[in-house]
């Protein structure tokens, strides 16, 4: 009787370990259909990555905003507003992660756009705080020229220490 | 000589703004990248990372140090690995905070010897402090994990003494001393240091409650119950270690006779705690053992059958539960209640489940490192899934969107309305130089730039001058036609007069509405370049677009479906391990049962006897 129970026992064992093998490796195998997923989405990714662009905004009027915070001691940015010739507003809203990625010299793609060939004027208003803790804004207003290459402009938050205060700077490329 | 020099000064000027605009183009491009690393926002990262490649060999190395770090946060380590031995080999100039990126990636990965080599490549300088303490504590931690003690212990000491990182690199090296079997003074005075030193944060708290927790199983386990004790009494109750806590401290109080003490934390546990708890259903059946070993036999028994009852009910819903466990929701429910929509390693999901009788059951299933990280592809799947039909819809659009640019463009009336309208600038250019020129001659001309009451004026003279001629030429002696003629001069001279004293302010108007003419005429030639560009340049929206949007779509189509079945595989796979585990907690359940069962059959065997001894003394006696 022994016998047979530890005969009984050991083929459910048996049975329950090849089971718990054939899980296994299901799960890798799956795993490794993962990995190989993602690689062809990331490979895809960059295709239409490259594909939109090419679509949304020819070279020949591709014109892209970007911000950036210069050390940010002197002031944190909440938010940033900006027109391009009164029109196309782009507005947006700083996480603090965002933030932080800011001030270890990461520069925000804010908006690609579609620019016509000629001047235009760009407004930016940046809110946020100064370290003092008080609201603050910092406004500029500039022109920008577009030929026929596609423009690269950078806003870029620059601490001045002389004064202790930030400013708002534009450059174009 | 010198106009040789100023050319060349001018070529070399150009040279070097071409030069500084590319390399800013760069730094907008590099700082793009980090913003969308830093924010973990991987895919994006990739993307930019290809363009940022295109640009030179300048930023290759670090570039290869980044995609390595990547492609570890995205769950790809064997394309990492071959990046990584490459970089070994031949080395690579990136900078200290990639190098750094990297070194996590492989120390959550557990290659060890890669995040010393890692760290090994970072210079200190420039780096934020608490970048520098993560990397002393992952240097300290892979020395422990490669069995380098002494060199552990020499990290951690160069650390500062009360940051949470030097906290953990203690746990570890405690943990690597309870694994070496060390005991001693030596120990209890690492454990007193790593559970003082601490921030006072909640993670700093949940950092000491483990240490405690740790250094009280050990002290039990080496049947040091006393420091056991003491360690176990300073975990908080509100922490994810007491539960385990409670259990341990129970027990401790048993093994050393103290049962009245063992009963409260069970208690605590029973009525805190979530049932499914491993900790909880062991103290189930703790209790009515604690009171048989305090002989209170009939307490005993009610406690047995009051936890037989409770088993019961757990295991039919356990059962009922396994049942429908394909066709419930909850992984679904899960994915739904994450806020972050990305994918990969990185992406900040919250691992515990909507609370509900499914969570609550797989609850320990759903700590295991493993089985989370099979969520989390699952997860990876219906995101990435969902991403590919999506972009599959938005290339249909596209599609559609270009057949329309084409049959626009080609149905273009663009080209007569632009030479129109250089035909009308041109004759509004012939007007402005022709009053340009008038405006030159009215200095000489007496009457010029008149106003319609004075060519009015100049008419009625001519007239009135031809009237006198004609007065004269019939020369009647009855008519004195000087007087008409002093009268006509006197006349001329008054308007003559006049018209020069206005002649300034005609002219200055003049020359202010020719200014603002040309300035229009400017903008309106600059406008009709504008548009003639945008129409030469119009064709690039939708020549070759389709054939490409087709190639794309086909590409796809064919990994959606493929990861719409792996998906489907990866569901079936976790159905599979949590039924498996649901059995494993049926057959515990069944154990429990059966305990609870078995303690009731003989304490009423007990009884029975006693009382059947008891009553035959009786009868005895009678």
């Amino acid at each position: 009787m022994r016998l047979i129970s530890i005969l009984l026992f050991s083929l459910v064992s048996s049975w329950v370990l090849a089971q718990t093998i054939a899980d296994n490796e299901q799960a890798s195998q799956v795993s490794q259909k993962t990995i190989s997923i993602k690689q062809s989405v990331l490979e895809l990714n960059r295709n239409l990555y490259q594909l939109e662009e090419d679509l949304l905004s020819p070279a020949t009027t591709r014109a892209g905003v970007y911000f950036s915070l210069s050390y940010g001691e002197f002031f944190e940015p909440y938010s940033v507003n900006i027109t391009i010739d009164d029109k196309q507003p782009i507005q947006y809203l700083y996480t603090k992660r965002q933030v932080d990625a800011l001030r270890q010299g990461a520069v925000q793609p804010l908006k690609n756009l579609n620019l016509g060939p000629g001047v235009h004027t760009i407004k930016a208003i940046a809110k946020g705080v100064d370290n003092n803790g008080k609201n603050r804004e910092l406004v500029l207003e500039q022109s920008v020229e577009k030929h026929d290459k596609p423009l690269y402009i950078e806003l870029k938050i620059q601490d001045n220490k002389e004064i202790q205060s930030a400013e708002l700077m534009i450059s174009q490329w | 000589m010198k106009f040789l020099l100023y050319i060349l000064l001018m070529i070399s000027t150009s040279q070097v703004f071409a030069v500084d605009s590319e390399q800013e183009i760069l730094r907008l491009k590099k700082g793009e990248y980090y913003y969308h690393y830093l924010t973990g926002d991987f895919p994006s990262a990739m993307n930019q990372l290809a363009q940022w490649r295109d640009t030179g060999g300048a930023i290759a190395g670090e570039a290869d140090v980044m995609e390595a770090a990547m492609l570890l946060s995205l769950g790809l380590h064997q394309q990492a690995q071959h990046i990584f031995e490459r970089i070994q080999q031949t080395g690579s100039d990136a900078s200290s905070q990639a190098w750094f990126y990297l070194a996590q990636r492989w120390y959550e990965l557990g290659h060890y010897e890669s995040v010393l080599f890692s760290i090994g490549q970072m210079s200190i300088e420039g780096l934020k402090d608490s970048v520098i303490a993560e990397a002393q504590f992952m240097k300290a931690s892979a020395f422990i994990e490669l069995g380098e003690h002494k060199k552990a212990q020499k990290q951690i000491s160069t650390m500062a003494r009360d940051g949470i990182w030097t906290g953990y690199a203690r746990h570890n090296y405690i943990l690597a001393m309870f694994d070496g079997n060390n005991s001693g003074q030596s120990l209890a005075l690492l454990i007193e240091d790593a559970t003082y030193y601490l921030p006072q944060t909640q993670e700093g708290k949940d950092l000491k409650d483990r240490i405690n927790l740790i250094a009280g199983l050990h002290y039990l386990q080496g049947g040091k119950n006393r420091s056991a004790d003491k360690h176990l009494k300073n975990i908080s109750l509100d922490g994810p270690y007491t539960p385990a806590a409670l259990l341990q401290y129970g027990w401790g109080q048993v093994e050393q006779g103290r049962y009245d003490q063992a009963l409260q934390p069970w208690r605590d546990l029973q009525t805190r705690f979530n049932r499914f708890d491993p900790e909880v259903m062991e103290s189930m059946l703790g209790v009515p053992h604690v009171l048989e070993l305090i002989r209170a036999h009939t307490q005993a028994l009610k406690t047995y059958e009051v936890t037989e009852q409770r088993l019961t009910a757990m295991k039919s819903l356990v059962e009922s539960i396994n049942t429908g466990l394909s066709e419930d929701p909850w992984l679904e429910r899960w994915i739904s209640q994450q806020k972050d929509q990305s994918w990969g390693w990185q992406a900040n999901i919250e691992k515990t489940l909507p609370l509900d009788d499914t969570s609550a059951v797989l609850k320990n299933l759903l700590v295991e490192d493993a089985f989370v990280n099979q969520m989390t592809e699952y997860r990876d799947l219906v995101l990435l899934s969902d991403y590919l039909i999506e972009k599959e819809e938005s290339l249909r659009l596209w599609i559609t969107l270009v057949d329309k640019r084409e049959r626009e463009s080609k149905a273009d009336q663009a080209k007569p309305l632009i030479e129109k309208a250089s035909r009308e600038l041109d004759i509004a250019k012939d007007e402005f130089k022709h009053l340009e020129a008038y405006l030159q001659q009215s200095d000489g001309d007496l009457f010029a730039l008149p106003n319609k009451v004075e060519e009015s004026n100049i008419s009625l003279l001519v007239n009135s001058a031809k009237s006198i001629e004609r007065l004269i030429k019939k020369n009647k002696a009855s008519r004195n036609v000087e007087q008409y003629k002093q009268r006509w001069a006197r006349v001329k001279g008054v308007f003559l007069w006049q018209m020069n004293e206005d002649k300034p302010q005609k002219q200055w108007q003049l020359k202010k509405e020719l200014v603002a003419m040309n300035r229009l005429i400017k903008q309106a030639d600059t406008q009709l370049l504008e548009v003639r560009l945008a129409h030469q340049w119009a064709p690039s929206a939708w020549v070759g677009m389709k054939d490409r949007i087709i190639k794309m779509l086909a590409k796809t189509s064919k990994i959606k479906q493929l990861s719409l079945q792996v998906r489907n595989e990866s569901k079936q796979a976790l159905v599979a391990e949590s039924k498996v585990y649901l059995d494993d907690l049926t057959h515990r359940l069944n154990d429990y049962l059966s305990q609870s069962r078995l303690s009731i059959a003989r304490l009423y065997d007990d009884a029975l006897q006693h009382y059947v001894a008891t009553g035959a003394i009786e009868e005895l006696g009678e």
